[in-house]
């Protein structure tokens, strides 16, 4: 698993959150917060669509890390290795 | 899913209206095993639906606020709504509304899903008042600032009366606020002024062409597809409480069951009666003073042609305003009427008749002295 497949696993979680959303343009060094339109309830669902998908469990003081697709990769790739 | 054999579920909600459904609709979607009790053989609650000869007919159901076209940025309700049940824009089939007003004793006040029009119409009708209109709305709270707001339970008529110099402005803004959403009399609460001004009249109204069932049946199915149960025609009869808790719930059927949490939409008073011992310190909660009833009406489409355009017409046909429970069975002097096939309805959606739904204030004991059988149908 690479970066790459993180930030891709983090953009389809989105894509079903907030199908409204375009994501094709998604920097992926810039908050997902200021290029996306999402709302704190919103990170909840990612927090557990990653939950239920992949069993990565996200505590709540570490939603920071969530930020940025970048932040997401840097974050959640040993966390996924790990499941893998 | 219907029921599973199951006796223990990490949450219970009691009532499958539509914040029933909405709130089992997030719990399943977090992985909780959730029942939804409803006592009777519909769902929908107070915006429900029914038949009678041939007829099909929505409980309650004017008009959906708060619409925004589709795409609408800014995190507005029914895009939030929306998204966070995960249902599609389509499912929901929203036509907007065509035009609606509020009228007075000689003076009326347009508007529609452009707030421009309503300020227009304030600008022209209340030229003095304007300034202090556009003033109030700069100010007014958002819609979650709103519902915690320190003075959510203040005077929503002495907020606008610091606004707005004109008594008139003020009370028709409160006739249209009011009956969609006060059960207070001659006023509302600071945060549903809030919430009903942004609501009705700086976003707007839209309905599917098939009424409420197009909107229940959207929240059915999702709420089927992430594995949430519900039993109909099963009424909650007590709430057992152990240690100041509610530990298991006693049901219609004679059956027991046991929850990790309860979540009640049956309404404060309706919730309290069910407690099986009543806390000490708990007041029981006062219900609301005000009832309403509605006639329905329906006539050839054509005969609905060259007459009235609009979609909702709030109405007082007396200065001051009076929104109090009538002594009479109703008070016909003011109310809501709602010109249901006055929507943009376009090709197939047009309907063949058109429907006139009037609300008006009423008095329920007066209701309840008479025998049903004299105004069934
Ligand atoms: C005539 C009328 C017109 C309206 N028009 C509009 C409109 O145009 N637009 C709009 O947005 N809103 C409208 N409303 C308001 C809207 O219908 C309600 O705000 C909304 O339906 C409330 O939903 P709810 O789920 O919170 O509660 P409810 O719909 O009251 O749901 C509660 C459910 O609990 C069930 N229940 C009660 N007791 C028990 C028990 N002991 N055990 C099991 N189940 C129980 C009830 O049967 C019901 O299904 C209207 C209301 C009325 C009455």
């Amino acid at each position: 698993m690479t970066k790459a497949d993180v930030q891709k696993i983090v953009l389809d979680i989105i894509a079903d959150i907030a199908p409204d959303e375009d994501l094709s343009q998604v920097k992926p060094d810039v908050r997902l917060r200021d290029q996306l339109e999402l709302d704190s309830m919103d990170f909840l669902d990612i927090v557990m669509e990653l939950r239920k998908q992949y069993s990565v469990h996200v505590p709540e003081d570490e939603y920071i890390h969530l930020a940025s697709l970048d932040s997401c990769a840097e974050y959640l790739l040993p966390k996924l290795a790990a499941k893998a | 899913m219907q029921r599973s054999e199951r006796s223990h579920y990490d949450v219970v909600i009691i009532g499958c209206g539509l914040s029933g459904l909405a709130a089992g609709i997030r719990l399943a979607h977090f992985g909780k095993k959730v029942l939804i009790l409803e006592k009777h053989n519909a769902p929908g609650g107070l915006n429900s639906f029914y038949s009678i000869a041939g007829r099909k007919y929505d409980v309650g159901l004017h008009a959906v606020t708060n619409y925004v076209p589709r795409g609408t940025k800014g995190g507005t309700p029914l895009m939030r709504v929306l998204r966070q049940l995960r249902i599609d824009w389509e499912d929901f089939a929203l036509i907007p509304q065509k035009t609606s007003r509020i009228q007075f004793p000689g003076v009326a006040l347009n508007f529609d899903n452009d707030f421009q029009t309503l300020e227009a119409s304030v600008a022209a009708a209340f030229p003095k008042s304007i300034e202090g209109f556009r003033k109030m709305v700069s100010i007014l709270p958002t819609f979650d600032e709103a519902l915690s707001h320190p003075n959510r339970s203040t005077s929503g008529r002495a907020f606008l009366k610091t606004y707005i110099q004109d008594p008139v402005l003020i009370d028709m803004l409160l006739c249209a606020l009011c009956y969609y959403g006060s059960a207070r009399e001659d006023d509302i609460d600071f945060s549903q002024l809030a919430v009903l001004f942004r609501s009705i009249l700086m976003e707007g109204f839209a309905r599917p062409a098939e009424g409420i069932r197009r909107i229940i049946r959207a929240l059915l199915d999702r709420y089927r597809q992430t594995g949430g149960e519900r039993q109909m025609k099963c009424a909650v009869t007590a709430l057992n409480i152990k240690a100041g808790r509610v530990t298991s719930l006693t049901l219609s059927t004679g059956e027991v069951l046991t929850a990790d949490t309860v979540l009640s939409s049956i309404g404060a008073v309706e919730t309290f009666n069910l407690l099986s011992e009543k806390p000490e310190a708990a007041k029981p909660p006062i219900p609301g003073a005000l009832s309403f009833v509605e006639t329905l009406s329906h006539y050839p489409l054509a005969l609905t042609q060259g007459l009235w355009e609009e979609t909702i017409v709030f109405f007082s046909d007396h200065y001051p305003f009076c929104y109090r429970a009538p002594k009479e069975l109703i008070d016909p002097g003011s109310g809501v009427i709602c010109l249901s096939h006055n929507y943009a309805f376009k090709g197939e959606d047009i309907p063949t008749e058109g429907c006139l739904r009037v609300t008006a204030l009423a008095h329920p004991q007066a209701w309840h002295k008479l025998d049903a059988s004299t105004y069934a149908v």
